[in-house]
């Protein structure tokens, strides 16, 4: 192929076609506009929502607690009764009812648990819990908190016994203050969940386009009468293969438009615990951060486009393709999942020279009010060497004849 | 107008010859028949001379274009059509004939006289701006005829062009062979239908096992073989090579 055969305006026609073509599959999108609008204001809205409910059930229900020897105490089995939401229950069976669910925790009062705090001697007092229920776990939180508050009146009565002010067992009066602004808040959230919807739709976004555009061409038998006509292959795939690296965008696209949408609904939303205030949209997203936030998914898009067209090329029908592609999102999943809770400026700078990780990273560090101009132009190199590279192997496979026809 | 030399072609690590050696010439106003049995070679005999397969020896010259150095130049004096239409679903046949047009730097004004006057003589006009899919084959292998007469080729490479249509389907693409021909078209038509190539074939070659072993017109072929029915002369003439 001479290089004279190449000219962009092939390139243009096969682009408006494909991208016409793509705009009347259904599947493309789902791929590219609903599932991204969607996910992301479920993950960043609605999932607090129902996570912060669920807790907020098991904090206002009542636990069901059994005493072990409640005769060794009844002082203390009275102040348990008097706990808020903790009903005491008589149980024969106490650990059997604690693995059926009838009760969430026991109480086991030693003999001579009275005697022995009269003698001021320390008596050891068990509670049991089962760690896999969510209930369980509340009421051991709330009997030790009951048992810590009962221990602290009989110091206070020792104390006082001996004229001397139980203040002096609180030298420090301690408050806890969280300083980071609400725009490092919502940044820490939205890093914890976007990097991974962002590296999803870049690289996801197109899977559709770029099966169709290759296998779905074979299966059709169109690509026996597009490759006869006069555009150079280098054209042919180039067409396509921007046709697919602007579907990744525009779902990367909406994947963004889906986090500005929840943000702008309940900016509270992503405030975590102890924080106050909120932030302007401006504040959590400036333009340098859109801006890199764009140029990194671009990069990704640009990799994956290209790598997804080679692999699906080498599929004899779109149902072939889908299952050599399907690996693809576990691929970009698992490194997402594995640096979800990683803080951009603590991991290792090799990071930044993995392809996709190191596109985390920076999504991380935008969304974060971090700049790092050295990890920026580190992963887009990264990218434009990912770039050459997947491409190159794109057109190669557009040349191959075993790959074609699989002869 | 088409000239073929020595073209052969191997595939795979094996290198099994799927064409070997295979010479003929069609000219102007011609329709050249290869004829051959499943796998005997004729696909990839035109899919070499539509430039989609590289020849592994050989060559040939298409209205004065080389097939190997100058493979762009071929493919603006060819017409493709064969038994799969290779319709977009989703695009209709006048969006359809647009981008083989831009795909052949045709003007759009230029395009949209060609596709029209196409639609018209292929009877395209109640389907021509409906999604292929909801299409017929027939009406699909239409789409793929006006395809190939869009820039109206010197050549037409034709491989089973009737394969799995019904009579009037099929007779439409007998007709627009038929009509080819009068236009002053060079068309290598390929099939395994005896009845068909005796119709519509000026000269036919037979292939098999990827080698011509006898190539002529209808009569002479029977003659040589002193056979009145055309199939005893093919199943004679591939009997014979067997």
């Amino acid at each position: 192929m001479k290089r004279s055969d190449f000219s962009w305006r092939h390139v243009g026609v096969v682009f408006r076609k494909e991208l016409l073509d793509t705009s009347r599959d259904r599947r493309t999108w789902f791929g590219m506009v609903i599932m991204p609008l969607l996910l992301v204001p479920l993950l960043l809205l609605a999932m607090p929502v129902v996570v912060e409910g669920q807790m907020e059930k098991v904090r206002q229900a009542t636990v069901r607690v059994a005493v072990v020897g409640a005769a060794h105490h009844p002082g203390l089995v009275d102040h348990l009764k008097g706990t808020d939401a903790v009903e005491v229950v008589t149980a024969g069976d106490p650990e059997a009812d604690l693995a059926d669910r009838r009760i969430q925790a026991i109480v086991y009062l030693p003999e001579g648990l009275a005697e022995s705090l009269a003698a001021e001697i320390p008596a050891p007092v068990r509670v049991a819990y089962d760690g896999s229920d969510q209930n369980s776990v509340e009421a051991q939180g709330r009997i030790v908190r009951a048992l810590s508050a009962y221990s602290a009146l009989i110091v206070a009565e020792r104390l006082a016994a001996r004229g001397m002010d139980p203040v002096i067992l609180h030298p420090l009066g301690l408050s806890v203050e969280n300083l980071a602004p609400p725009r490092r808040m919502i940044g820490f959230a939205l890093g914890l969940i976007m990097p991974m919807m962002l590296a999803m739709w870049a690289t996801l976004g197109g899977l559709y386009a770029a099966i169709d555009a290759a296998a779905g061409e074979k299966e059709r038998g169109t690509l026996e009468p597009l490759l006869s006509a006069p555009p150079a292959r280098i054209a042919v795939v180039l067409g396509k293969y921007f046709t697919v690296v602007l579907t990744s965008m525009i779902a990367a696209g909406i994947s963004m438009l889906g986090m500005v949408v929840a943000f702008t609904i309940r900016p509270t939303a992503l405030l975590g615990p102890g924080a106050a205030g909120t932030a302007s949209l401006a504040e959590v997203l400036p333009p340098a951060a859109a801006g890199t936030i764009f140029l990194v998914a671009l990069g990704l898009a640009g990799v994956f486009s290209a790598l997804q067209l080679a692999v699906s090329l080498r599929a004899r029908s779109f149902r072939e393709a889908q299952t050599y592609l399907s690996p693809l999102s576990l691929m970009i999943v698992m490194p997402a999942v594995f640096t979800q809770f990683m803080a951009p400026d603590q991991v290792p700078t090799w990071f930044y020279y993995v392809p996709l990780l190191n596109s985390l990273m920076v999504f991380k560090e935008a969304l974060m009010g971090i700049v790092n101009p050295g990890h920026i132009v580190t992963t887009l190199a990264v990218s434009l060497v990912g770039i050459r590279l997947t491409l190159g192997f794109a057109v190669a496979s557009f040349r191959r004849e075993q790959v074609l026809f699989r002869v | 107008m088409l000239e073929v030399r020595g073209l052969s072609k191997r595939f795979g690590r094996a290198g099994i010859l799927a064409v070997d050696g295979v010479s003929f010439a069609a000219a102007g106003g011609e329709v050249f028949g290869l004829l051959g049995e499943n796998g005997a070679g004729k696909t990839t005999t035109l899919r070499m001379l539509a430039t989609v397969l590289q020849p592994t020896s050989g060559t040939a010259t298409v209205n004065g274009h080389d097939l190997v150095t100058e493979a762009t130049a071929v493919r603006r004096q060819i017409g493709v059509v064969s038994s799969e239409p290779g319709v977009y679903d989703r695009l209709t046949p006048r969006e359809h004939l647009f981008y083989f047009a831009g795909l052949h730097d045709l003007p759009r004004a230029e395009a949209g006289r060609r596709a029209d006057r196409l639609i018209s003589r292929l009877g395209m006009e109640e389907f021509a701006d409906r999604r292929s899919a909801q299409l017929s084959r027939g009406m699909k292998q239409k789409v793929a005829l006006a395809r190939a007469l869009l820039t109206d080729p010197p050549v037409l490479l034709m491989d089973e062009p009737t394969a799995g249509l019904d009579v009037t389907s099929a007779r439409v693409v007998e007709e627009f062979i038929e009509e080819s021909r009068s236009a002053g078209k060079s068309i290598i038509f390929s099939s395994h239908i005896m009845s068909q190539v005796e119709k519509l074939c000026d000269r036919v070659a037979v292939i098999h096992r990827g080698r011509i072993v006898a190539a002529g017109t209808v009569t002479e072929l029977k003659s040589r073989s002193l056979q009145e029915r055309f199939e005893d002369v093919f199943v004679r003439l591939v009997g014979e090579e067997a």
